[in-house]
Order: structure tokens, then sequence, then C-alpha cells
């Protein structure tokens, strides 16, 4: 693929190296000031206009993650990635939380979906994402059973597709995923529904998700609605619906958001949660279940979050 | 008749030159990426193919100089959705959200700097500079700049940096002429 330059005539080299680094801080009533939340790194070396490879790691306070490292062979119809793969399902991902008003991800995509099975699980494996005509199918197998530093799969165990179309100005996106029985539970299948339109300053995302399985089952959604402010680009105001329900208990909460940029490498999130239904976070957190990283007690009340991001590309 | 026939045949064309200059920066160092035009009597024609690829989460070129009237596709061959848009100045747009292997176009249309802005990613950002002129280019990361076939004459020299450094400057282009710009934060 030749990239034309329509100014000099110029090629430019697609081998590079990028290195971005994104540092978060949050400040909640629970914390005394800011507090350092994470760390998140990515290197990429391209080779070419097909080959790349990417490590990138999650640094928390208390834990430290082997994010998505991968080698990518790509061209115009398709990419291919193996190695530790995130989830194909919608478009959550620990690197959005830089790009959205939000400062956490959905409960749905946090917790577990199925038996101890979440969507912020890891895949060893291999997944090709197929594209004709704004219409996206994607394939992924692996292992999902990964410790938080574990590169290689032991064994394959779980299977996730995904179908993007194109619907007006949205993407809609159907999603499966067959979980085999194992450390997880008894195993099953989780199907999730996404919609994503933006345009003229308004963003619209949701995403539904359920499962089956004759352990335990859970299902949610999330609704997110931004809008970029006329003549001041670098602030968007938005709302969060979202639901999360395992066995008979449901959390509904509501989330107000603000974020402001005021250089590309630094970016403030303000939020505002609160819920007209607390039950299965109550529960289980009084059983000693550990929120998921990414929360970082940001679900109620107010909380300010700091992130810096600098990048180095050669 | 024939006489003045013979006389503008044989009339010397002006003598079309390979201009080379550096552009620097107000500190002194040079204006890597910098967009230098010649504003003259010629106007420029627009391109027959011009493009700002997306990869990586990064507009590619990161500066291009386009004649009016060019129409600009805007590839998405990154594994991420991209929403180009630009608010102000020369050209406002919105290129609505769009995954790889799709492409959009615009055509500017008007003289001016566009900033362009990726709605999903804050980070990215471009900039195309609209000029009417067929003599135009983009410094190397050195701030060295070269425009091919320019005719001697008399223009005004235009420099552009994305650190909001400018230069306007009337310059008489002859042979051997070497274009060494200093530009500056103006108020204008």
């Amino acid at each position: 693929m030749t990239v034309q330059v329509s100014a000099a005539e110029e090629k430019y080299p697609l081998r590079s190296v990028d290195l971005i680094t994104e540092i978060y801080f949050i400040a909640t009533p629970q914390f005394r000031g800011l507090v350092h939340r994470g760390d998140w790194f990515e290197i990429k070396a391209r080779v070419d206009d097909n080959w790349s490879a990417t490590i990138t790691n999650f640094q928390l306070r208390d834990r430290n993650l082997l994010d998505e490292t991968y080698l990518q062979y790509e061209n115009t119809a398709s990419v291919t990635k193996a190695g530790r793969l995130r989830s194909i399902f919608g478009f959550g991902k620990w690197t959005d939380l830089f790009y959205n008003v939000m400062s956490r991800n959905p409960m749905i995509r946090s917790l577990p979906v199925l038996d101890q099975y979440s969507l912020l699980n890891f895949t060893s494996g291999g997944e090709t994402h197929f594209y004709r005509d704004g219409w996206e199918l994607a394939l992924q197998v692996g292992d999902s059973q990964l410790s938080d530093r574990q590169f290689l799969p032991g064994r394959a165990n779980a299977i996730q597709a995904r179908l993007q179309a194109p619907i007006g100005d949205g993407q809609l996106g159907l999603n499966v995923a067959k979980v085999d029985k194992g450390t997880f539970g008894p195993g099953g299948e989780v199907f999730g529904l996404d919609f994503r339109r933006i345009a003229k300053r308004v963003q619209l995302r949701a995403e539904v998700l359920g499962s089956r399985g004759s352990g335990l089952t859970s299902k949610g959604y999330y609704a997110d609605l931004t809008y970029r402010l006329p003549g001041n680009h670098r602030t968007q105001v938005g709302v969060r619906l979202e639901e999360y329900a395992m066995g008979v208990t449901s959390t509904r909460l509501m989330t107000a958001g603000m974020r402001y940029v005021p250089i590309p490498q630094l970016a403030f999130t303000l939020n505002y949660g609160w819920t007209p239904k607390f039950g299965v976070l109550e529960q289980k957190a009084q059983s000693g279940y550990a929120p998921p990283p990414g929360y970082g007690g940001t679900l109620l009340g107010w909380s300010l979050q700091t992130m810096l991001a600098f990048r180095f590309k050669t | 008749m024939i006489a003045l026939a013979l006389t503008l045949a044989l009339a010397p064309t002006p003598q079309a030159i390979d201009v080379e200059g550096q552009v620097k920066l107000a500190n002194g160092r040079p204006g890597g990426l910098a967009a230098v035009w010649l504003e003259g009597n010629a106007k420029g024609k627009p391109l027959a193919k011009a493009m700002i690829d997306q990869r990586d989460r990064t507009f590619i070129p990161h500066v291009a100089v386009v004649p009016v009237g060019t129409r600009v596709d805007f590839p998405n061959n990154d594994t991420v959705m991209h929403n180009v848009f630009a608010d102000y100045n020369a050209k406002i747009l919105d290129l609505k959200a769009y995954g790889r292997g799709a492409s959009r176009n615009v055509v500017f249309d008007k003289e001016g700097l566009v900033v362009l802005q990726c709605n999903m990613h804050s980070e990215m950002g471009a900039f195309i500079m609209v000029v009417d002129t067929p003599y135009y280019a983009v410094a190397d990361k050195n701030g060295r700049f070269m425009i091919k076939d320019v005719p001697a004459g008399k223009y005004v020299v235009h420099g552009w940096h994305e650190s909001k450094q400018t230069s306007k400057e009337d310059r008489i282009i002859s042979a051997g002429s070497t274009l060494n710009l200093s530009l500056a934060r103006r108020r204008n």
C-alpha cells in the first residue's frame, strides 16, 4: 500500500516505532487528593505496510497486567493477530478510558458475564478481521484463562465471533462467544449486540450482553450519549445509563460526565454517579468480592480523573 | 506583421527555476514540516489525486499543501474507527465514523488552513494548507524544501508552521535564488 502525499510527493516511511504511555490519577470522596491509579504503555514496531508487533502493559496500584501483546499481519482486506489479545466484543478497551467521557468501563464489560468469565479476560491465541464495504467479520480463538502475565496458551477454551455492519451513519455489531467448562465454571455462551453512531458532535454507543449456561449467568447493558460542545471542541459532556444483573439481583447506575482536553497530552474527566438500584455489587463486596481493575472506587458520587498521555514516534 | 510574429516567437520565456530553501523558527530551530508557497500570477490547478491516510492512530501525512479545488481522500487503514472533522478556518467538515477499508473524500474549495482532528482520538491531528498557486512545498524535518519549475519573477512568499509561526514577504525569484524563511508568531 502506497501513501500518496498531496504536497511534496514524498514517500512517508511506514517503518516506525511508536511509544505511547498513559498515566492515570483519580480523586474521589474516599481519597484525599489525586491518587495514582495506574500506568499504561504501548510499544508498537511497524516493520512495513503489513507487519507490526505490539507490546502493552498496565501497571495498577497493586497489580501488573500484560495487556495486548501480539504480532500483526495486515493487508487491505484483513488484519490477523497472534498473541495475547483483548475481547473482540463491542468497543470497550482499556485505552478507551483515555478517550471517553466516563472514567471507567461499563459494569457489564468489567464484571463476570458467564461464571467467572469477563470481557476483560485476555485470550492467548489468534484472531482475524475481514473487512469489506464497511462490513467487518472477526473471529478469535484461544485460551481465555490466563494469568496476569501469561502469554502462551495452555489450551483453546473460548471462541468469539463478531459481525459489524454499517446501518445508516452508525455501526451495528453482533457478538457471540462459546466458553468451555473449566476453571470459569460449567461454561456456556455469551451474546452481545452493540450500536455506535458518531456524527455532528453527538456520539451514541450502546451495548447489550447476556449469557446462557448451567452455571452463573448474567445480563446487562449500557448506553453512552456524549456531546462535543460547539465552539469548544476540547470539551465533551455525556451521560451513561447502565445495568448489570446476575441471578436475582441487579444494579442500575446513572453517570454524568464531562471531559476536557486542554492539550492532546492531557485530559480531565469529571464524573458523578448515582443509582436507584444497588444490588449485586453490594452483595459481592460483602462476600469479599474485589471490583476488577479500572473501577478505582469511581462508581458512585464524584470523581475527577486526570490522564496524561505521551507519544513518541520515530 | 511578420516582424512582430518573429519577435514574439523569439522572445525569451520566463526561466523555470528549482527554488531551494530552509525554514527556521523564531528560536533558530529548523521549521520541520513547515508549509511554503509562492503567491504570484499563476493559479493552482487541483491535484488529480490526493490522500490523507489514517493508520496507527495517525494522519499521514501530518502536513499537506493542496491547490484550491483538490479532492482529498481520507481512507481508514487503521484497525480502529475514526471520525475526521474540522471545526473552523478554511473548511468545516465532519466525515462521521467509519472503519477500516472505508474512505471519505472532501473537495477543498477555499484558501486557508484546515485543522483536521479525530472525534474519537484526541491526540490525532493534521493540517492541510489550501493554496491558490502551483508553487508550494512541505519542508522536511530539517526545514529544507524545494519548489520545482518556478518561473523567475516577483512573488509573495508564505511560510507557515504548526507552532502558529508564519512569515509573509515579497521576494524576487531568479536563477540561483535561495529562500531562507524566518518564521515568527504574529498577532494577525
